[in-house]
């Protein structure tokens, strides 16, 4: 399998104030094409601040971040928003859907944004994405009259519609309830296996790493060990 | 264009909306009413005194197309000299002055015999000429204006008169009293202005050749020119006014703009993080800023306009003597200037959006 994203000796120091909050110091991992990985850790061990590097929206302080061979760790704001926009989806804990906008249209303002054509329904890889998130029929409605579950469905469709190479969930389940967080789960399985789409969860609850083929766990901004599922 | 996103926040955040909407409004009505009253006051002054009947306004050397600014300079008796000018028919002093109160009013003291020599006779509509030192002679629009009717005590010039006849309204003063009534109120024979009526109307052009080699320094002006040299001599004067009204219609719009605009972005830091974290672009979120905010300057135009006709009518019926001309060269300025308003009031909440950290932005609560 190839490598399709890695980072190498990834440093990331904040500063508060006068003090420096070393977040990251020196994680170096590899996701391969095709898999689904969980990066796990308690609160605090740095794993948002990985999420955030890998997504390309900072940069790091030192080391790199490559996806898909491209560093993107000293990459300028305008090119790391165009990896955003054609290498990278994103899920948040929030599900973070546009309140205003009905499903449909956060769907095709993300399409617009990714520059692809604005109808969801005229795309025959979103189609399978919206009946296997079941959510076809649902479209028309606001987030606000949508459940947690629905709501990080579309989100996850969302995220999906510049066929990313990689999809990136930070605490994805986090404000779900059991049974919709299953729910949600089964379907990045789903995505993973018929679609062979590459997906990288950050999160804390260890049950959600049992959904995963590999488990990669964080403490104090390091990484502890990465083994098999 | 980012229309679902744009029309989506305007129609979720409605008061900022309708505020937003209601400045350029208020720009728009801004401009096109007090410029409109401006250019109507002239114009409509300019053209009495055009239509007033008289084909050459004879003037002293500096004075001005206001007529009633000017002071009583031109001796009565100069108009024996100027009737012998070769191809002059008619000449008729006139001692005009402005009625402040309750805005601009011209009144003219007249000669009755000699000023229907050159008007051919009033329009009456009914009562007569004056015939004793206190009696005045008012257009319809000033007798509609104060309810006056044939023998109706009126202030003229803070003097009691009374009417002895109304005429019909459009040409020359809105109000004419004797001519030794306002010598007498100024300076005993003497007047601002003579009005010349000739003989041939093609020897205008050759009168008035003449009246200058006769009456050198004086001004000599042909009365079809009159209203577009009364533009041309105020031009500096209006150019600063209009000036000022655009200024303060802007600041109004640049601010309430900024301020609605600055608001928004404010409240929707987490929705311009959330379009960050998808890869939009710092120019797809300027853009997105701009473009809404021209929808409100766009809509407020269109509102402005309308308002500023309706307000038009209002006023028309309540002050009949008001002239307001909204010409479409102002209206499209005025467009321009809302637009124009739009945009720089946008700009710094465009560019602040467009720099936000999308990190920050979706912790944004």
């Amino acid at each position: 399998m190839s490598v399709l994203l890695e980072t190498v000796d990834l440093k990331k120091i904040y500063k508060v104030g006068k003090i420096e909050v070393e977040a990251l110091r020196g994680v170096s991992i590899r996701i391969n094409a095709g898999e689904l990985v969980a990066i796990m850790g308690p609160s605090g061990c740095g794993k948002s601040t990985l999420m955030h590097l890998l997504g390309a929206m900072t940069r790091a302080t030192s080391g790199k971040v490559l996806i898909e061979g491209q560093d993107t760790a000293s990459m300028s704001d305008r090119a790391r928003t165009e990896v955003r926009r054609k290498k990278l989806g994103f899920v948040f804990q929030k599900f973070n859907l546009l309140p205003a906008l009905t499903a449909r249209q956060n769907l095709e303002v993300a399409r617009k944004i990714h520059g692809g054509p604005q109808a969801a329904e005229t795309d025959d890889y979103l189609k399978q994405i919206l009946q296997l998130l079941q959510i076809d029929g649902k479209l028309d409605r606001r987030p606000s009259e949508l459940s947690g579950g629905e709501q990080q469905r579309v989100a996850i469709a969302r995220s999906l519609t510049n066929k990313p190479a990689i999809l990136l969930a930070d605490e994805p389940t986090g404000a779900l309830d059991t049974r919709n967080s299953e729910a949600v789960l089964k379907m990045f399985r789903e995505l993973n296996s018929r679609l062979k789409q590459t997906i990288l969860l950050v999160t804390h609850n260890p049950e959600l790493a049992t959904y995963t083929n590999r488990l990669i766990e964080m403490r104090d901004g390091l990484v502890l060990n990465s083994t098999a599922s | 264009m980012n229309t679902q996103i744009i029309l989506a926040g305007l129609k979720v955040r409605p008061v900022r909306t309708a505020v937003g909407v209601l400045a350029v409004t208020l720009e728009v009505v801004l401009i096109l009413l007090l410029v409109g009253l401006t250019n109507g006051a002239i114009t409509d002054s300019g053209n009495r005194i055009q239509t007033a009947g008289g084909d050459i306004i004879f003037m002293d050397a500096g004075g001005s197309m206001i007529l009633g600014m000017n002071a009583a300079t031109l001796p009565v008796a100069l108009g024996d000299k100027i009737a012998k000018v070769e191809g002059v028919k008619a000449v008729a002093p006139v001692l005009a002055q402005i009625e402040s109160g309750g805005g601009f009013t011209m009144i003219w003291g007249i000669d009755p015999q000699n000023f229907e020599a050159i008007n051919g006779g009033f329009e009456w509509i009914e009562g007569k000429i004056f015939s004793a030192p206190d009696e005045v002679v008012v257009d319809d629009r000033f007798a509609g204006d104060n309810q006056l009717t044939i023998g109706s005590p009126v202030q003229i010039l803070r003097r009691p008169f009374k009417v002895s006849g109304i005429v019909q309204s459009g040409k020359g003063a809105r109000a004419y009293i004797p001519l030794a009534a306002a010598q007498e109120m100024t300076r005993p024979n003497f007047c601002t202005t003579f009005f010349i009526k000739v003989q041939d109307k093609n020897q205008v052009k050759a009168v008035i050749d003449r009246l200058n080699a006769a009456f050198e320094g004086r001004k000599v002006i042909d009365a079809a020119d009159w209203t577009s040299l009364m533009f041309a001599s105020n031009a500096p004067l209006l150019g600063i006014v209009f000036r000022v009204i655009t200024f303060v219609g802007v600041v109004i719009g640049v601010l309430v703009i900024f301020l609605s605009m600055y608001t928004t972005v404010t409240e929707r830091t987490r929705e311009i993080g959330i379009l960050r974290s998808m890869g939009a672009s710092k120019s797809f979120i300027v853009v997105m800023v701009l473009q809404e905010s021209l929808i409100l300057c766009v809509i407020g135009s269109v509102v402005g306009i309308g308002m500023s006709y309706v307000a038009m009518a209002i006023l028309k019926s309540i002050f009949p003597t008001l002239s307001i001309i909204i010409t479409w060269d102002w209206v499209i300025r005025a467009v321009i200037f809302a637009l124009l308003s739009g945009i720089i009031g946008s700009l710094y909440p465009a560019f602040k959006a467009a720099s936000q950290d999308p990190i920050e932005a979706l912790a944004y609560e």
